[in-house]
């Protein structure tokens, strides 16, 4: 048993240091091969450049597919869709350029990213995390794109405007990582929620602090949905026990508080503000505590 | 049935609300609210970018149109310069009193606004009147100009600012600055104006927004 332990342990290191070779190797091929596709690139015909893009996001899935269902190597499988998912764009922009497509701006960038959201799809059939990732990538960017395809140069729909279309994405984040913690993708349960929690957070703190000095404006009512926005992600967040999120509402509670007192009452000082931004910890933890308690309780009785 | 619904919703959920924005958007930028669109006429000037004297030349004196004592366009009449000396980089010796100098050279100035316009017209200036209802612009001569009565408020009595579109950002979106685009713009609405902007005007600056005409 000892000796076992013992042998095991160079065994291990022989093992890693292989790895690093094969990752190693694995760049300067890419690396050599990358050079020589820019080296040759100026040779080709628009037809064979589009071709070549296409074929390498052919190669790419194809390669990750079997790698991880066939090989058993679910991680070099997901490098290998990784470089599709990076090639979606590239290769559309060369169809675009190459066949000189008339399209404005706007549009390009939602044709790329709308195929792009797509990765959803292969989610559903191999239940790999890369495609959760690179779906919601890319859909936020669809997103983005396809409304400013609608509102084109209108003004009205200015920086603020822009404050609650990430708003709706966190929120379409928040609930995407609902669904899929389902599906046992934990890594891709937790950069969702991760996502979405900063996307609520720094929206949300944007419309509220857009809120200064505009009186009884849109904004001003954010004094409220904010800190009301944050305690229901508390709630949330300590319910389904989703760290990230319980965190990001209390900096963003915090903040909040921050400028409300900043706004309404400038002249307490800094002392009161610390003073009263810990009675709110207090009450925070007391609150997770008690929650935490009868928690661990009910499950006993079970 | 019901915990399929329960385990889909957030699915759902997660797709349909960017969907239902999106639909949102689309629904407040074809379907304006009729009342809100704007009605007041308003004039407003171009220039050709590369004379970057007349940019913001025009003003409005008790309602009327005039060209400011814009030392850039009447510059040869200012007693620092003897001539066209100024063309030539070359500092004039003149000795000027201080006492009776006129700033920017108010006396050799053209005396009559008439004479002020034209020389700005001469320059490239062009004075138009914009309908928002047909959305067309009609030149001005220096007569109509003149006649005209107009409010340089930033505010058109019916709620409406003149004002830059914004980029509309090539790359997913994200980019900012103002595009070449101009709008009529309210707190809800948004609606845009078809100036007839000189081919030489460059990154919008060859407009000049002068006032709501009374």
């Amino acid at each position: 048993m000892e000796n076992n332990i013992i042998q095991q342990v160079p065994r291990k290191a022989e093992h890693s240091g292989m790895i690093l070779i094969a990752i190693l190797g694995g760049l300067l091929l890419a690396f050599g091969l990358g050079k020589l596709l820019s080296d040759l690139w100026p040779s080709f015909g628009p037809l064979t450049r589009v071709a070549l893009c296409v074929l390498g996001f052919v190669i790419a899935h194809t390669s990750g597919y079997f790698l991880t269902k066939v090989g058993n190597r679910a991680y070099t499988g997901t490098i290998f869709h990784l470089i599709g998912i990076f090639l979606l764009p590239v290769a559309f922009s060369v169809f675009f350029r190459e066949m000189q497509v008339e399209l404005n701006g706007a549009m390009k960038s939602f044709i790329m990213t709308f195929f792009g959201a797509l990765a959803y799809i292969p989610f559903a059939f191999t239940r790999r995390t890369i495609f959760v990732l690179a779906g919601s990538v890319y859909g936020f960017l669809a997103l983005r794109s396809i409304i400013n395809l609608i509102v084109g140069t209108n003004p009205v729909f200015d920086n603020y405007f822009d404050s609650y279309s990430f708003l709706v994405l966190g929120i379409s984040f928040l609930f995407l990582g609902f669904y899929i913690k389902e599906y046992v993708s934990v890594f891709a349960k937790y950069a969702l929620n991760l996502a979405s929690s900063v996307i609520i957070v720094s929206a949300g703190l944007s419309l509220s602090d857009a809120g200064r000095g505009y009186g009884a404006s849109e904004f001003a009512l954010w004094d409220i949905w904010f800190p009301a926005l944050m305690v229901a992600m508390l709630y949330g967040g300590m319910r389904w026990r989703f760290l990230t999120q319980s965190i990001l509402a209390i900096i963003g509670l915090l903040a909040t508080l921050g400028i409300l007192i900043g706004k309404y009452f400038d002249s307490i000082s800094l002392p009161i503000i610390l003073s009263i931004a810990g009675l709110v910890l207090i009450m925070i933890a007391y609150f997770g505590v008690s929650r935490n308690k009868a928690s661990v309780a009910s499950d006993a009785k079970m | 049935m019901y915990m399929n619904i329960r385990e889909k919703a957030p699915l759902l959920i997660g797709l349909g609300l960017p969907a239902l924005f999106i639909v949102g958007v689309a629904f407040f930028v074809l379907f304006p609210v009729s009342s809100s669109l704007p009605k007041v006429n308003f004039v407003y000037a171009t220039y050709p970018s590369n004379t970057y004297e007349l940019q913001g030349a025009i003003i409005v004196v008790n309602g009327k149109i005039s060209i400011g004592n814009s030392y850039s366009i009447f510059r040869e009449c200012d007693p620092y310069i003897t001539g066209n000396v100024y063309d030539k980089q070359q500092v004039s010796t003149t000795v000027v009193n201080m006492q009776t100098r006129p700033d920017f050279c108010d006396t050799t100035l053209p005396g009559s606004s008439e004479k002020r316009l034209q020389k700005a017209l001469s320059m490239g200036l062009k004075v138009f009147e914009h309908n928002p209802a047909t959305n067309e612009s009609r030149e001005l001569t220096i007569d109509e100009a003149l006649r005209l009565n107009v409010s340089d408020v930033l505010e058109s009595p019916d709620g409406f600012e003149f004002t830059y579109g914004r980029n509309s950002g090539d790359f997913y979106g994200f980019s900012n600055g103002y595009s070449q685009d101009y709008y009529l713009k309210n707190n809800r609405y948004a609606t845009k104006m078809n100036l007839v902007i000189p081919a030489s005007s460059q990154y919008g600056s060859g407009v000049q927004f002068i006032g709501w005409v009374r």
